[in-house]
């Protein structure tokens, strides 16, 4: 913050300085223009240095590849074979055939790894959230402060690692592939939130819990009693953000050996059968698109509830 | 993001002195709501007018239309000088109540863009974000007009309630306009505070010539500065008082003013 | 409606509804308690893995060929390359995602009819086409363009980088245009009154107000795109994650948790640079 000038200028005359030398007075940051450069370097770098091969990219083996696969793989081979008239019935129920026996199913799964996970990552993340607000029921001590500092550092080390890297490590250690994609998702986002849900809470209007902690009540429980739900609403719309990110991530986790979408994808792929794969892709998209409008919906409910 | 001024281009300089108005029958409606009901009003070039009355009469509305962001449903609005749609907006100064400054920019930038209204749309730019040596001089000068010189390259959203007023008053004073519009100026300033501003709202419409309408909630403030004071009450105008030869307004008289801001309703008029 | 609307009856169901699709979610998948501890054969491979993790290697845990670089250069190699993809990514979705998200916006819709007109059926077609382009380009995980990259062109780097940039600039787009909406509309409707141009009052009255907040969430996809790059590694492509699957493959935890921690130290590190660009931006 400038230092603000202490009275306004119509009461006291201002000594004229010359443009100059409020110029090089203004304020700055050099930090910012430091970070951009260097932004821009690396980025500069990495697209004039050796890494992205754009000739490769480019080349015309990489557009026969393209043309190979708009046009010979990913078209199913009953629809291929179909006479010219028939091959949009053909499509049709191919793509019927595949959803009743494998996406269906798995888009359910995909699902439901999704919502088991974000709701751990609440309930974790509303654990956390005590502990990485600066400040709460008008606690600020240095101890506290020190708290906060501490299980923030926790939160970006819970988020610091991939969700596709968490479950690949927890897959190789936990008898249950279901189990290691929610909780790779749900530390992850537990991370997310805990360090979102202490902000809402140092943000939130505390005079309740203040009233409840004046009155004898311990801060533990003029926290959850008063504080949480008055927060509630900010907290449900977390969720729901966290929520589509979770199905978005859910449907690649499959690919690491558990039966969902991302399963059948890494399976198409392997065999060749591009067509099964791009239908796995559509039924993918498909359940990020509801599940985005779900949430969408969700909080809008919250919202105008509170 | 300032970068070293330029030496070269020269702005067109405008032609002095004001525009004036004149409106017959004209009639506003927001949303089926009448906001101006067939008014009759005549303004001369280099008038300097003050618009009172209570709050929803239509003030904010008139000084919509006299600076042709609103059009009138029905009735009519002429103007002097001839002046094309995109003219007569730029050298329309308005000051708005909530100041309508850019928060992130520099006082610098927030002033330049006064004159935006000259430009197209890359020159535009160019003005604003790589000003000439000439145009951020004219800004300081324009600046320490108002009396805040040293403020030029501070960031906008640093500075207080009062500063950023005048950055607005700047801003407006920097498009050279020939009408300058005030929408409630001094509503959060103290008494001592209004005066100065109402009078360095005059002194700059005097020393430009330019037509000076002003809407204002303090009617002492209104008779003490100004020629011309208008009352609005329901869209219609039911007060116009000029100053007489002794310096007075004798059409300001207590019983007029219960009439304006009064809670009996007028005749006509739903409570 | 019939039903009670206190804001406490809406959340309570809210909180229900979540609750059951827990419920249900959790029996569908089959999930019990026990298969959150591991068993048999994994349990001696997590004893192993937290053992390592306190014992990260300083070096190559076994024999490697002569000309190897050495373990510490690998590593720094490593994370410069997942920097290098998760920059170039960025280099592309930023610029994309700012213009779609200006395109999206509401308020570029409106800067030249000030609000007064709803904006014309052609305009608001436009906007729509955008919104879906966005919503589309968001609806497939960057893995799965990735992959989709991978069939339909082989493996190449800047396939990479296009795969990572395409939900990226949509995200931005999304977000942004929320950003540039929730900008004050007094600015530009002040400089388009004063007969500024709408482009220019674009320029100078609503994206300015909306950058702190814009480049903010950027640092922070700028994270988010790191972790892509790390993950890229496990489709072959040499950045950190790479390094990661092989170790592990090959049952070396010590050097899987020095790839991981260092991957945790360059998150770390830039995420306290974002706070710094953070305070001074706001």
């Amino acid at each position: 913050m400038e230092p603000r000038r202490a009275q306004e200028a119509l009461v006291t005359p201002k000594q004229a300085s010359t443009i100059e030398q409020l110029r090089a007075s203004r304020e700055r940051s050099p930090f910012l223009v430091v970070t951009a450069v260097l932004l821009f370097l690396v980025a500069a770098v990495a697209w004039m240095g050796p890494t992205f091969d754009l000739g490769d990219f480019a080349s015309s083996r990489r557009a026969d590849n393209l043309v190979r696969f708009l046009t010979v793989d990913a078209v199913p081979p009953v629809v291929r074979d179909a006479p010219s008239g028939e091959k949009l019935g053909a499509a049709f129920s191919w793509a019927a055939e595949r959803l009743r026996s494998r996406y269906l199913a798995a888009a359910a799964a995909t699902l439901a790894v999704a919502v088991v996970a974000a709701i751990l990552a609440a309930l974790f993340g509303a654990a956390l959230a005590p502990f990485t607000a600066r400040s709460i029921v008008g606690e600020a001590s240095l101890p506290r402060r020190i708290v906060s500092r501490l299980s923030r550092f926790v939160c970006v080390l819970l988020r610091a690692i991939p969700e596709y890297m968490l479950a690949f490590l927890l897959g190789a250690l936990l008898p249950s592939a279901a189990w290691a994609c929610v909780l790779a998702l749900a530390i992850h986002n537990g991370g997310i939130l805990g360090r979102l849900y202490g902000e809402t809470l140092e943000n939130s209007d505390q005079r309740a819990a203040h009233a409840w902690f004046h009155s004898g009540a311990p801060r533990s429980t003029a926290t959850v009693g008063a504080l949480f739900p008055a927060v509630l609403p900010r907290f449900l719309t977390y969720f729901f953000y966290r929520l589509e990110t979770c199905v978005r991530e859910s449907t690649v986790l499959g690919m690491l050996g558990f039966v969902s979408l991302g399963h059948w994808i890494v399976q198409a792929r392997a065999a060749g059968h591009y067509d099964d794969m791009l239908l796995a892709f559509a039924m993918g998209a498909f359940i990020v698109l509801t599940a985005d409008l779900a949430s969408w919906f969700a909080r809008r409910a919250v919202r105008d509830a509170s | 993001m300032t970068r070293e001024p330029r030496k070269t281009d020269s702005e067109p300089s405008r032609p002095p002195g004001g525009i004036g108005f004149g409106l017959q029958g004209a009639t506003v409606r927001f949303s089926g709501k009448v906001a101006l009901e067939s008014l009759d009003l005549q303004l001369e070039p280099g008038a300097k007018v003050a618009l009172i009355g209570p709050s929803g009469a239509g003030k904010t509305t008139l000084l919509r239309l006299l600076a042709g962001t609103a059009e009138p449903n029905e009735g009519d609005l002429r103007f002097t000088g001839g002046l094309s749609a995109r003219d007569r907006l730029s050298c329309t100064g308005f000051i708005h109540q909530d100041h309508a400054l850019v928060p992130v920019l520099r006082v610098l930038q927030n002033v330049l863009a006064g004159r935006l209204g000259r430009y197209g749309s890359l020159q535009g730019l160019r003005s604003v974000y790589f000003p000439s040596r000439e145009s951020i001089e004219a800004v300081h000068r324009t600046l320490t007009r108002v009396g805040i010189g040293e403020l030029l390259y501070q960031r906008t959203d640093r500075l207080s309630g009062g500063e950023q007023q005048r950055v607005a008053i700047a801003r407006a004073l920097y498009q050279e306009p020939r009408v300058l519009l005030c929408d409630e100026p001094v509503a959060s300033l103290d008494p001592s505070r209004s005066r100065d501003v109402v009078q360095l709202l005059i002194e700059l419409a005097t020393e430009s010539g330019a037509t000076l309408v002003t809407s204002l909630h303090d009617e002492r403030l209104a008779a003490q500065f100004f020629d011309r004071v208008i009352g609005l009450r329901s869209g219609r105008v039911v007060l116009d008082s000029t100053r007489d030869s002794a310096g007075e307004h004798p059409a300001l008289s207590p019983a007029a003013l219960e009439a304006l801001f009064g809670l009996d309703a007028l005749p006509g008029e739903t409570p | 409606m019939p039903a009670p609307r206190g804001p406490l009856g809406m959340r309570a169901l809210t909180l229900v509804i979540i609750a059951l699709a827990g419920l249900v979610a959790a029996r569908y998948l089959g999930l019990d308690l026990a298969g959150v501890l591991p068993r048999d054969a994994g349990k001696a491979m997590a004893a192993d893995l937290l053992g390592a993790a306190l014992h990260p290697a300083l070096d190559y845990e076994t024999e490697v060929p002569p000309g190897t670089p050495a373990f510490g250069l690998k590593i720094l190699a490593a994370l410069w390359q997942t920097l290098l993809f998760a920059a170039a990514a960025m280099s592309i979705a930023l610029p994309l995602g700012l213009a779609l998200g200006i395109l999206a916006s509401d308020r570029f819709w409106t800067l030249r009819t000030q609000g007064t007109r709803p904006p014309s059926a052609l305009q608001r077609t436009l906007q729509i086409a955008v919104r879906t382009l966005i919503a589309l380009m968001r609806s497939l995980h960057e893995l799965l363009w990735a992959v989709l990259f991978l069939a339909a062109l082989g493996l190449n780097s800047a396939a990479a980088v296009i795969s990572i940039a395409i939900p990226f600039a949509g995200t931005l787009a999304k977000v942004g245009s929320e950003m540039i909406d929730e900008t004050t509309t007094q600015p530009p409707r002040a400089l388009v009154g004063a007969g500024a141009r709408p482009f220019t009052a674009l320029f100078v009255g609503v994206l300015p107000a909306a950058a702190p907040d814009l480049l903010s969430y950027a640092f922070y996809r700028f994270e988010c795109a790191i972790r892509s790059a790390a993950v890229l590694g496990f489709f072959g492509y040499p950045t950190i994650g790479l390094y990661v699957a092989q170790s592990f493959e090959n049952y070396q935890l010590r050097e899987v948790w020095t790839y991981l921690y260092a991957l945790i130290a360059l998150v770390v590190v830039v995420e306290a640079w974002s706070r710094g660009v953070r305070r001074r931006l706001s």
